[in-house]
């Protein structure tokens, strides 16, 4: 009894370690977003400042005859303007000149006769409307005496305009540093509570049986006699593996060896009759996959990708990998039908998280796009790309080079080299392509009809005489 | 189903509470049930567990009358009774209030959540959504649509009749649906308005219907199979292909004309 509450204990703690570790995660996001929303909000101001200073000027740099450049583009748009009207009119002339000449038989001398008129009453039309703003902004008695007001004046809103953009400055990093303040503020607060969690966690741990020593420091997964059976057929037989923290494991196989059949049962999709799983979750704390439901798997830190493309398809891009951080969201569902303030911020949160990884993968012009229709090798980069929104501790991908071409692959193959350094995760792969397999792995297991028929680098599997039968059938001798 | 908690002479908000917490019991245990069932056969029971509420009512004289119905009295607000135009205000209010909550929840992660489901079960648990949370969660939000309208019925029309919440009503809905396009909440609207709009407004004038009352029921069969046939979307595709195509009609025209008044392009 007192074991089971114990249990219960440590889960609650555990859970509420997790949810301040998000929470924690999300105030860091956060203040960075808010700091970027004030500088862009400052350079706004600051501009806005400066316009304001020109706008007061202008009339005297008119009066003065001063082209401030502005008012000189103001000019260019009021000939511009003035040209293309004369041009169009010119095109309404002629086409006009043609149909009157069908209509009434003129000869060519007469119409071009009549144009030449008409086009040279335009034309004055257009430059007396030109010359109109000319003298406007080109005063001919410019005095001396209007050109120092000018400069004068100038110079004081200079002055005034420095001055003001000072104390904007100032105040933006006012506001960035009470924002920097708080935010530091609370999340020493979580820091804290996350302590006292941990804490109380351990006192129970203690007293109950621990896995963690069971299983080495560096392995982030081992599998201990996993059996799975569909009826009568095994599917997979006491297979016996770990998977080492950072390394690019591959499981390989002939087909029907299994080796789809033991990512569902580590992601719980199936539940094995026999085997236990462990995970590392992190550097001191071991769990057993097996007393987690399906849904609860990717908060431990394990995601995966599924052998055909399984995306939503009515979402776009960007959607997609919000859906994926759908165990990051802490909003409740009250706050989600009235799209509370906690929910905007962390949306603003993930979607900049989403842009990162998008921008990552080369992804970003599909960002609005409905993965529907769009290339095969697109879509598998979006699946991978939904499974770096949560920060796993290891990724199962499920053949991923299925279906794409060799330059394809060999991209493939760089990304995941690339994903595994740079989001410091474990990499547990099945794949067909041996290609691939033999370029990016590690540590290579391979597997006939649920059995482990050999385990160790490339090199020793390409050369393992059984693994060779196994594909290519038994040797004639 | 939600409607006959009106039915206890207590004040609007005793009887809304009342009635969310029975209707959300109800579609609890209905969501329990249907936990294993999926698309089509999810639709027979829902249709089915209507009727079997319908027979209830009917044979639950106490509160419903039976086949001889209901009146009510006008219902009560705060200490006030609630004036006929008043309803109307409340009505349009709560409308407006819901089709917000319910965009909201299309944005949201549970929106994003659910969809997700529809798609790929596998996919969605496998991203920490668990299924029986959320589609719990749809029989609930359901439900809770369907107490307010039960409710705003009854406040409007002051008269329940058993008998009339039968299987036709519940396809007349989905009718509605189907001819004003899914998943888009002003489609529904659209929807709403030609299969009830329609009768009340138009065909309920033409002596032709008002002699053969079966005629509205082929009409609202006909345009489903126009709808379906020609529209699968529905009327909102409709409407948003019409647009497009004046839209590039007009463009035409503004080309044709330009080329008569100032000539072709070089």
């Amino acid at each position: 009894m007192a074991k089971i509450i114990d249990k219960l204990r440590l889960k609650y703690h555990a859970e509420k370690i997790e949810k301040l570790q998000a929470k924690e995660e999300f105030l860091e996001n956060y203040r960075q977003i808010l700091i970027l929303r004030s500088e862009a909000r400052l350079s706004q101001r600051l501009s806005h400042l400066e316009n304001q200073v020109q706008e007061k000027l202008r009339s005297h740099a008119i009066a003065s005859g001063t082209k401030t450049p502005d008012i000189e583009a103001e000019i260019g748009g009021f000939v511009k303007k003035a040209d293309t009207r004369l041009y169009w009119q010119k095109r309404a002339l002629t086409q006009s000149l043609k149909r009157l000449g069908a209509r009434k038989n003129l000869s060519e001398t007469e119409i071009s006769r009549l144009e030449a008129e008409k086009t040279s009453l335009l034309e004055n039309q257009a430059e007396t409307k030109k010359n109109r703003y000319l003298v406007k902004y080109n005063p001919v008695q410019a005095s001396a005496s209007a050109k120092a007001d000018y400069l004068e004046k100038s110079r004081l809103a200079q002055q005034d305009l420095e001055a003001k953009s000072e104390s904007v400055r100032q105040l933006a990093q006012d506001r960035q540093k009470r924002i920097n303040a708080r935010k530091s503020q609370q999340i020493e607060a979580i820091r804290s509570r996350i302590a006292r969690h941990k804490k109380i966690a351990d006192k129970i741990s203690s007293k109950l049986p621990d896995f963690g020593h069971e299983v080495p420091e560096d392995v982030i997964l081992r599998l201990q006699g996993l059996t799975m059976r569909f009826g009568g057929l095994v599917a997979v037989d006491n297979l016996t593996f770990d998977v080492k923290k950072g390394e690019i494991f591959g499981l390989i196989g002939p087909n029907g060896a299994g080796k789809t059949t033991v990512f569902n049962c580590i992601t719980k999709f199936y539940n094995p009759p026999a085997g236990l799983m462990y995970f590392r979750k992190n550097p001191v704390e071991v769990i057993r996959l097996n007393d987690y439901p399906v849904h609860k798997i990717i908060r431990q830190g394990i995601v995966r990708t599924f052998q055909n493309v399984e995306l939503i398809w009515e979402l776009s891009v960007i959607d997609n990998l919000l859906v994926a951080a759908h165990s990051l969201f802490q909003t409740g569902f009250f706050g989600q039908l009235v799209h509370s303030r906690k929910l905007r911020q962390e949306e603003a949160v993930l979607r900049k998280k989403a842009v990162n990884i998008l921008t990552m993968l080369g992804l970003l012009p599909y960002q609005y796009m409905i993965p529907f229709g769009l290339p095969y090798g697109i879509l598998k980069k979006i699946e991978l790309a939904r499974t770096l929104m949560v920060n796993p501790k290891m990724i199962i991908l499920d053949e991923p080079a299925a279906g794409l071409n060799e330059g394809e692959t060999a991209d493939l193959a760089k990304l995941i080299r690339r994903i595994r350094d740079e989001f410091n995760t474990t990499i547990f792969l099945v794949e067909h392509d041996m290609g691939l397999v033999m370029e990016v792995c590690d540590t290579i297991s391979a597997i006939s009809f649920g059995k482990q028929i050999a385990i160790g680098s490339p090199r020793e599997i390409q050369n393992n005489k059984i693994v060779r039968e196994a594909y290519l059938g038994e040797e004639q001798s | 189903m939600g409607y006959f908690s009106g039915i206890m002479e207590w004040p609007l908000l005793y009887t809304l509470g009342i009635a969310f917490a029975i209707a959300n019991a109800v579609g609890l245990v209905v969501g329990f049930i249907s936990l294993r069932i999926e698309g089509m056969y999810l639709a027979i029971i829902t249709l089915g567990l209507g009727e079997i509420m319908k027979a209830f009512f009917i044979s639950y004289e106490k509160f419903t009358g039976g086949y001889s119905g209901r009146h009510f009295r006008n219902f009560t607000l705060f200490g006030q009774p609630v004036s006929p135009e008043a309803v109307y205000l409340i009505i349009t209010a709560v409308f407006v209030l819901m089709m917000i909550f319910t965009l909201n929840i299309i944005k949201s992660p549970t929106g994003r959540a659910m969809l997700a489901m529809k798609d790929s079960d596998s996919a969605a648990q496998s991203m920490g959504i668990s299924l029986l949370k959320y589609r719990l969660l749809a029989f609930i939000i359901s439900t809770i649509y369907a107490v307010l309208a039960g409710m705003l019925y009854i406040m409007y029309s002051k008269y329940s009749y058993a008998p009339d919440w039968n299987l036709s009503y519940s396809l007349n809905i989905l009718a509605a649906v189907i001819v004003g396009g899914e998943m888009s909440i002003a489609g529904i609207i659209i929807g709403v308005f030609t299969i009830y709009g329609l009768k009340l407004g138009v065909l309920d004038y033409i002596p032709l219907f008002i002699n053969n009352q079966f005629l509205t029921g082929i009409f609202t069969g006909v345009l489903i199979i126009v709808i379906v046939m020609f529209y699968p979307g529905g009327m909102i595709r409709l409407l948003q292909t019409i647009r497009y195509k004046l839209t590039s009609l007009f463009g035409k025209l503004k080309r044709k004309w330009k080329e008569y008044r100032y000539g072709k392009d070089n």
